[in-house]
């Protein structure tokens, strides 16, 4: 799958971290489609928390709505940090794309319990970074 | 209040607002007499119906509907119809229509509405007030659908907007009877239709009729009855009507008013921006406006109605015939050949067109099932004849025709009707109305709001910028309502929308879709939405001439921008076009611009009084305890406390501080003080954030003087501080006003400051000193800029401004906050702080300045040595001076020559205050005055001195002026001194002092000179000399001296010890408690000896001692107080400090020198000579001869039995010898050293450190006296030896000794 963008946005709807290769007007472009996602994110979070069959809580939200040359895939963490994978419009199974979210989430995890990182502000850490795109060109 | 009442139109107003939209079209032709007749109230005809007839009427018809049959009276076959409406128009729309000129009426509605709020008064509940305003049932949106829908007139297809009536109106003053029956008949001639309905193939059979308007104030009222009955005549009872207007003269001058309602429905229905006519409705009696209606009501009724239902039974006889034929001639086309057919050939005679006429009767009769049933049979004889356009608009109507009747829209008539459409290749204005009716019937009607928003959508894909931009916002708004609402994606489609009212050159439409959530970016890290969004604001403010708004965005993107070099510099240079076109001049002022940032935290003012000179007149900013200090002594010098003047007797000045008070204190930092003509410092840190190097052309301060009223403010503020328990919360709050106001100014108060200051700047109230500087990128740097009062009064330095390129002036206002309140609830919740005063200096006459040199200053210094000195003081103000004082950081170090002999110095806790010179010190005149110092144990000394002084009239404002300095030099180490005290056992008022001197230096020889003994009751005796000095005879025999004279050497790393013992001076002396000396007396010491010693070690000889002592005794009080520890001190083990028992008090002080670099004191103090432990511990007693310690072999010879009588000499003395050897040779330097620690009794005398370095099987030998104080068994062996780099070799044998005392 060819990753256009990730977006790690954190509790508080605030972009903690957007990486993606493009820059300008494109860059803005995504930047919006990772902005708007997060209302796709938040319409799907209370119907899975809702469903009484499944006890468990479904961090993968699956495909967020698709554009016309593009796909976003949302994931949102127990403490309600939100992924949004923009991809682009070729056929991806799911499977890859939670794995993928899976991986990104214990990078993540890595990244703030650095004791040097402040909670709720943006990810600056170069490992983490590099953590990412060694997982971008994996996957 | 819920918004959304307002976006959602109720069931009521969409029912009427779709029967309006396909209510019969009739057609007015109006002459021009009867128009002018209807003129005079301000409108037309048309409109005049419009405004004054009812919106619906309930109708009886003949004609029977399913829906209807409840309604059907039971005497009559009629029943009602009710909501009935008719539209008009005239027949000039449809005479001269072109479809550019609709296009430019919608462009007018766009334009009309594309008013905005200014973004600088964007709150938060902006976006509701937006929403309400521009979401009302009949906002501009509706207007614009209204408008819009007027495009579909001019099509063949649409037949529903094709005309059913026309109303021909003459008025009276046309001429004779004759006449108006002529041009009547000309108008309404069957056989030449007008031209439109002819090219749109409308259908020939209207309905006509004729209505006589007579203008009541017009001389001719004798016309009406043969105008009428001509009329009448002519065309049939049933089709004309005469309507008298204009009954008032003039309605104001018989003050009679308009009714509210009417000019609501004009504004609604007429004028969309709200504005009224002057003479709308002049002439018009409440009589004519119920004749006007009652002529609408009869014009329905009577004429249109029964037309109508004519209609209906002529067509549906002609349809119902041709449907047989119909199935014969589909048959046909099943198996017949196949043609083909084009829609070029359609006239109104052929049944489809004739079927779809039927069921739009049958649809404005609101029988939905048989216009239903018709138009399903027309759309498919459209389709069979492939004119898509005709089947689409068909279609369209079926579907509206089974939403009203069945509730609900079946989406195969829709998507067929948008099929034919697009498969016509028609107007997309078809579909975008098709579109916009069924969004607003989701939306509204059926609780389907994401239906709607996808119609939107849809539309706007293939729409005019302009158009699908309305749509884009639409749609943003369902997402807005939609329940849970989706503000992102709200956000999101107001972008796109913004983006297309953006391209269709709407700037302000764009610009108010933009600014909508401008604020919900702002500090949130969405960094390039929020520059997207700052800068098409920015941009399309420029625009339309907001400079203001584009100025305020573009400031915000630069800083904050991550973009490259480049493009933060086009965005600097927009702001700098932006500006220049908001100021009109080459050189524009922007004001809180981020660029280059000043940190607020480090804004510093500085007057002379605060200049720190050291002696080499480098800076170095002062300690912050010296600083805390400071502050609070100047606290009270201006608080008036009087520095006493000198006395014989010593006085105190205490300032009891505490702790607690410090911060509240500090807080109340009067106003700084300057004189008139001496300038004032501003300090600051500036920072650019930019990625590339700024540079600026000019920095200046902008200052102003303050008028007495802001004075009072400030005064009353202050007094508001002391009193704010006391007040209530609502004048907390005014207050916390007031004081927010004192912090920030707002641009306009700015500018006047501006202008105030350019006149202190033309007037020569204050020169400016005017600095050029650059900034690399994230480059901090301290800048520091000047500014000279020429004029007393009180100046408020108000921030800076740098010109940038020669075409910007930044100007940036210092914004320091003072204490922050915290004491009511509102101040703790609103962040409310006092104004501070830093940045206010008063400005006082002029006054005298001190210049100090500090001469022959020493840097380089032995511990303890001392050297002479002076200040060399010269008055360099213009005003004589008097008082001079100052004040030492560290007294211990300095010691003023007494130039006065009623010199004396005022302690207080830390630090001393001196009189220099009281004398008056004229303009010029220079002092000399002498000082002492002395270095301390520390390596690196730094003295700080405040010197302080009054003019010799005295200034109530500015009752001090200071001085500060600042001294510094190194000091290496040199002597040690270790005492040890012990009770003579054997004698109860005499002790033993043990003194043990170590030259821990590296390089000097010392030479002691005299021992001495500080006490008005104690002498001293040296019971050790002659051994140590190897001087056989007695020295000294007076026992009575306090002092001893030595002549000794001590070279580098070599210890001496030097017992002495101390006995008071007469017998008569006791030392009871009860014999409490109030002052510690400080004897001088004369010398004998020729020597110019005595000179030089006059004054710092006793002055150093007190004031050491002073020292060492506030602080050892203060540790104790703070961590309440034991007092154990390693050199002094013995001794406990007791401060108050001070007649027991015993101090000694060696004087040294050194040759070459002359001569040192040390000191040592024994407070309290009562506290002496004499437990000691005596081990038992052996003799070992040698022992191996590792490669050292040891031996010690001495005798193993020693008697003494201690009752005639306190000491008991035996020769010991020791031998040391290192088996193998090790070429490392050997330090050997004698233990003290292991028996407090015993002590040696001789040297006891020997460096030495062994050759192999070398024997080295050296001979010491062991001296015991008391009879016991005592180990000998104490013998350590250290090499470089190992651990302290400490030999583990004993060797004993017994001293017995002798009978």
């Amino acid at each position: 799958m060819k990753i256009i963008c990730v977006g790690i946005i954190g509790p508080q709807n605030n972009p903690l971290l957007i990486h993606t290769d493009f820059s300008g007007e494109e860059r803005k472009n995504i930047e919006y489609i990772v902005y708007t996602a997060l209302d796709f994110c938040e319409e799907k979070i209370p119907a899975m928390s809702g469903n009484k069959k499944s006890s468990l809580f479904e961090s993968y939200l699956g495909l967020l709505f698709p554009t016309e040359d593009l796909r976003v895939y949302g994931y949102v963490t127990n403490t309600h940090h939100k992924y949004v994978l923009v991809l682009d419009d070729s056929d991806v199974k799911d499977v890859d794309t939670k794995k993928f979210f899976v991986q990104l989430h214990d990078i993540f995890i890595q990244a703030i319990s650095n004791p040097f990182y402040n909670y709720g502000e943006k990810i600056e850490s170069l490992n983490f970074i590099s953590n990412l795109k060694s997982l971008i060109s994996k996957s | 209040m819920d918004f959304s009442n307002s976006f959602f139109k109720t069931k009521e107003i969409i029912d009427n607002w779709f029967s309006e939209l396909y209510a019969p079209l009739v057609i007015v032709s109006v002459s021009p007499d009867a128009e002018n007749a209807c003129l005079k109230n301000g409108v037309s005809f048309v409109d005049m119906i419009r405004c004054f007839c009812p919106n619906s009427f309930s109708v009886k018809i003949q004609h029977q509907t399913k829906k209807n049959e409840k309604n059907i009276s039971e005497n009559s076959n009629s029943h009602l119809i009710s909501k009935f409406f008719v539209r008009f128009e005239t027949i000039e729309t449809f005479n001269n229509f072109k479809k550019t000129d609709i296009e430019d009426s919608l462009f007018k509605i766009v334009l009309k509405n594309s008013v905005y709020e200014k973004s600088e008064n964007l709150k938060s509940g902006f976006i509701t007030q937006m929403l309400n305003k521009y979401q009302n049932p009949m906002t501009w949106f509706d207007h614009y659908i209204q408008q819009f829908s007027k495009l579909l007139y001019w099509s063949k297809f649409q037949t529903i907007n094709h005309p059913v009536s026309f109303i021909y109106v003459i008025s009276t003053e046309i001429g004779d009877a004759t006449t108006a029956i002529q041009f009547l008949k000309m108008q309404c001639d069957e056989k030449n239709p007008p031209r439109f309905m002819i090219e749109n193939n409308m259908d020939p059979n209207v309905h006509r009729y004729f209505l006589l308007i007579h203008d009541i104030q017009s001389p001719y009222p004798e016309k009406i009855s043969e105008f009428l009955q001509k009329m009448e005549d002519t065309f049939g009872k049933n089709y004309c009507f005469f309507l008298p207007i204009n009954s008032l003269s003039n309605r104001k001058e018989k003050k009679e008013t308009i009714p509210e309602e009417r000019i609501q429905k004009y504004k609604k229905l007429v004028s969309f921006d709200g504005s009224l006519p002057e003479n709308f409705c002049n002439c018009l009696s409440e009589s004519d406006i119920s004749f006007i209606s009652s002529f609408i009501r009869l014009f329905v009724s009577e004429s249109l109605i029964p037309f109508i239902e004519k209609r209906i039974q002529t067509l549906s006889e002609i349809v119902n015939n041709s449907s047989k034929k119909g199935f014969k001639k589909a048959f046909k086309n099943l198996f017949g050949k196949q043609k083909e057919q084009t829609n070029t050939t359609e006239t109104f005679n052929k049944i489809e067109f004739q079927t779809r006429k039927l069921a739009d009767y049958y649809f404005f009769l609101k029988d939905y099932d048989q216009a239903l049933v018709y138009y399903k049979m027309a759309s498919n004889e459209f389709k069979n004849s492939n004119s898509w356009d005709y089947f689409a608009s068909v279609q369209e109507m079926a579907t509206i025709c089974s939403f009203i009747h069945e509730s609900r829209i079946i989406d195969s008539l829709l998507d067929a009707a948008q099929y034919g459409y697009k498969k016509a290749k028609s107007s997309p204005c078809f579909l975008t109305n098709l579109f916009w009716i069924f969004a607003e019937l989701y939306k509204n009607s059926m609780n389907k709001i994401e239906k709607a928003i996808e119609l939107y959508l849809r539309i706007s894909s293939y729409e005019s910028n302009i158009t699908s931009a309305i749509n884009l916002e639409q749609a943003a708004y369902c997402f807005y309502y939609m329940k849970p609402s989706s503000f992102r994606k709200y956000h999101f489609y107001l972008i796109l929308a913004g983006q297309r009212y953006s391209f269709s050159g709407q700037s302000n439409h764009t610009i108010r879709c933009y600014s909508n959530f401008q604020q919900e970016f702002r500090d949130k890290n969405w960094i390039t939405i929020q520059n997207h969004l700052n800068y098409t604001i920015a941009l399309h403010s420029f625009y339309i001439l907001d400079f203001a708004t584009s100025i305020r965005c573009f400031k915000e993107i630069i800083g904050k921008s991550k973009e490259s070099d480049q493009q933060q510099r086009s965005y600097l240079e927009e702001l700098i076009i932006a500006s220049q076109g908001a100021s009109q001049n080459s050189i524009s002022r922007v004001f809180e611009f981020r660029v280059p940032q000043i940190l607020m935290n480090s804004i510093n003012v500085l007057i002379n009084d605060d200049f720190v000179q050291i002696d080499n007149s480098s800076q170095i900013p002062p300690s912050e305890d010296w600083s805390d200090h400071e502050n609070l002594f100047l606290r009270k010098l201006s608080q008036k406390i009087p520095i006493k003047p000198p006395q014989d007797q010593m006085e105190k000045i205490i300032l009891k501080i505490k702790k607690s008070n410090i911060h509240q204190l500090l807080e109340k930092i009067p106003k700084k003080t300057s004189p008139v003509g001496e300038s004032i410092i501003v300090e600051f840190f500036v920072y650019n954030p930019l990625k590339f190097m700024l540079k600026f052309g000019q920095a200046y301060l902008i200052a102003v003087y303050e008028n007495n009223e802001n004075n009072e403010n400030n005064e009353n503020n202050e007094n508001n501080e002391n009193n704010e328990n006391n007040e209530n919360n609502e004048n907390n709050q005014q207050e916390s006003k007031n004081m927010i106001k004192n912090i920030n100014c707002d641009s306009k108060e700015i500018e006047e400051i501006l202008k105030k200051y350019e006149k202190s700047i033309h007037k020569n109230e204050i020169i400016v000193e005017k600095s050029e500087f650059s900034l690399y990128p994230n480059e901090n740097r301290l800048l520091e800029l000047k500014i000279t009062p020429q004029k007393e009064g009180r100046l408020r330095i108000i921030g800076v401004e740098f010109q940038f390129q020669e075409r910007l002036l930044l100007f940036v206002q210092f914004k320091i906050p003072g204490k922050k309140l915290n004491k009511t609830k509102n101040q703790r919740k609103n962040d409310i702080y006092l104004p501070s005063n830093k940045l206010i200096v008063d400005i006082v006459t002029q006054m005298p300045r001190l210049s100090i040199q500090i001469q022959n200053f020493a840097t380089n210094l032995v511990d303890g040595s001392i050297r002479k000195t002076s200040f060399e003081i010269e008055n360099i103000g213009k005003k004589s001076l008097k008082n001079l004082y100052v004040q030492f950081e560290k007294p211990e170090c300095f010691v003023i020559e007494n130039i006065n002999e009623n010199i004396n110095e005022n302690i207080n806790e830390n630090y001393s205050i001196v009189p220099l010179y009281l004398n008056e010190l004229k303009k010029r005149q220079k002092i000399k005055i002498p000082c002492w110092f002395r270095a301390t144990s520390s390596k690196f000394e730094q003295n700080k001195h405040l010197f302080f002084y009054q003019t010799l009239q005295e200034n109530s404002k500015m009752k001090y002026r200071l001085f500060r300095a600042i001294t510094q030099f190194k000091s290496e180490s040199s002597l040690s001194l270790e005492t040890q005290i012990f009770q003579n056992p054997f004698s109860i008022n005499e002790y033993i002092l043990v003194l043990s001197i170590s030259n821990i230096g590296n390089l000097n020889i010392f030479e002691l000179l005299q021992i001495t003994s500080i006490s008005k009751y104690f002498v001293i005796e040296l019971l050790n000399y002659n051994e140590i000095s190897g001087i056989k005879e007695s020295n000294n025999n007076n026992n009575n001296n306090d002092y001893e004279k030595l002549n000794l050497f001590l070279k580098p790393q070599e210890n001496l010890v030097i017992i002495m013992k101390i006995k008071p001076i007469t017998k008569n002396v006791s030392l009871k408690k009860e014999n409490i000396i109030e002052e510690f007396e400080i004897k001088h010491i004369e010398m004998n000896e020729k020597n110019s010693r005595e000179d030089l070690l006059q004054i710092p000889f006793q002055n150093f001692f007190f004031q050491e002592k002073q020292q060492k005794q506030n602080r050892k009080n203060h540790k104790n107080h703070k961590n309440h520890k034991n007092h154990k001190n390693n050199q002094t083990n013995n001794v406990e400090i007791s401060s108050k028992n001070q007649n027991f008090e015993f101090g000694i002080i060696l004087l040294w020198k050194i040759q070459g670099k002359g001569y040192g004191q040390h000191q040592k103090l024994i407070p309290d000579l009562r506290k002496v432990i004499s437990n000691s511990n005596i081990s038992e007693s052996s003799s070992i001869l040698k022992r191996k310690y590792n490669n050292f072999s040891i031996t010690i010879s001495s005798s193993k039995e020693i008697w003494h009588d201690f009752s005639k000499n306190p000491i008991a003395k035996a020769n010991v010898v020791f031998y040391i050897r290192e088996e193998y040779n090790s070429k490392i330097n050997s330090l050997i050293e004698m233990r003290n620690g292991s028996s407090q009794n015993l002590f040696w005398i001789g040297c006891t450190h020997f460096n030495r370095k062994f050759s192999q099987n070398e024997l080295f030998s050296f001979k010491l006296q062991a001296c015991f104080l008391k009879p016991g068994v005592y180990d000998l062996n104490q013998i350590i030896i250290k090499q470089n780099l190992r651990r302290p070799f400490i030999s583990s044998f004993q060797h004993l000794i017994c001293v017995k005392q002798a009978n």
